[in-house]
């Protein structure tokens, strides 16, 4: 798997999940304040930081590919599968679109009327460790099966970190205007495809082009994808 | 049981067709060692495919 890829699906995987933790960050600090609200994301970092430092090593070990990606193929194959069927509901209409504007006024309106400064804290902690986790699941996962390959995963994650802050600190507003839906779409393509891919190396199909059929899988899926779109937009305007 | 259902829902997006069919082309990956690897690999995605197809028939959650 070529790194740039790998450091392209994590930097894509990642964005999505820090916009999230980034809007109730936003919300908790407009509404009670920057220090609590960085004060629950730093606590919640330091933790992250923690589980991080112990799962790493067990990455190192080359011996486990195999077995790696029999155990990770099949969760990114399933969440993968979610992120896409949610992506093909918004697209034709069957479930509405995800709003960051209507969940942070939902936050906004929480917080007013929560008198407890530690409500703001609870909410970035879980905001941010809940989205943090997953980034980490992300980039160990993405890099279990090519521990030599970690550096980009790495790197992905990085730049969304500076992409998402940076972005957070000159709008100081939720990210509206961020076609969400479509980043989800193409990220649940991504890690469909690479579990596939996976799982079957781990179960000792022999895939047709190697490590590109990753590629081919990626056009299949969206195909499949658009054509079921399609199907439920036409029968809805039936 | 919630803390149950949580992880469940976490894992497959609250979707019953999703693990059913991937264990169904785990399963069929692993059986079908009569044929060869090429169309080992095809039933494998081909299961998927239809996976993916059923579960987004599934009611929106």
């Amino acid at each position: 798997m070529n790194g740039w890829v790998l450091g392209g699906t994590t930097f894509l995987a990642s964005a999505v999940e820090m916009v999230e933790a980034a809007t109730i960050v936003l919300a908790v600090g407009i509404t009670q304040g920057w220090r609590t609200a960085l004060t629950g994301a730093a606590w919640a970092l330091a933790a992250l930081a923690v589980i991080v430092a112990i799962l790493g090593p067990l990455l190192a070990r080359q011996g486990a590919i195999t077995w790696l990606e029999l155990i990770v193929g099949p969760f990114m194959i399933l969440f993968g599968m979610a992120w896409l069927r949610k992506a093909i509901w918004r697209a034709s209409g069957r479930k509405a679109m995800h709003d960051e504007r209507a969940i942070f006024d939902r936050e906004v309106a929480v917080l007013r009327n929560a008198r407890d400064k530690r409500v703001g804290f609870a909410t970035s902690f879980q905001g941010v460790f809940v989205e943090g986790l997953e980034v980490a699941v992300i980039v160990v996962t993405f890099a279990a099966t090519q521990p030599q390959q970690l550096a980009y995963s790495i790197l992905g994650a990085v730049l969304a970190a500076v992409v998402v802050v940076l972005a957070a600190l000159a709008l100081r507003a939720p990210f509206a205007r961020v076609p969400e839906n479509a980043i989800k779409a193409i990220v649940g393509l991504m890690l469909l495809s690479l579990g596939t891919l996976w799982t079957g190396e781990g179960l000792g199909l022999a895939w047709w082009a190697g490590d590109a059929t990753v590629f081919y899988l990626i056009m299949l899926y969206a195909a499949v994808a658009a054509a079921l779109t399609l199907s439920y937009r036409s029968r809805a305007t039936v | 049981m919630n803390a149950l259902r949580e992880i469940y829902d976490f894992i497959t997006g609250g979707s019953i067709v999703s693990p059913i069919g991937l264990a169904c082309a785990i399963a069929a990956a692993m059986l079908a060692t009569h044929a060869n690897t090429a169309l080992r690999a095809g039933i494998f995605v081909g299961i998927i495919v239809l996976t993916l197809a059923l579960g987004s028939r599934e009611k929106a959650t």
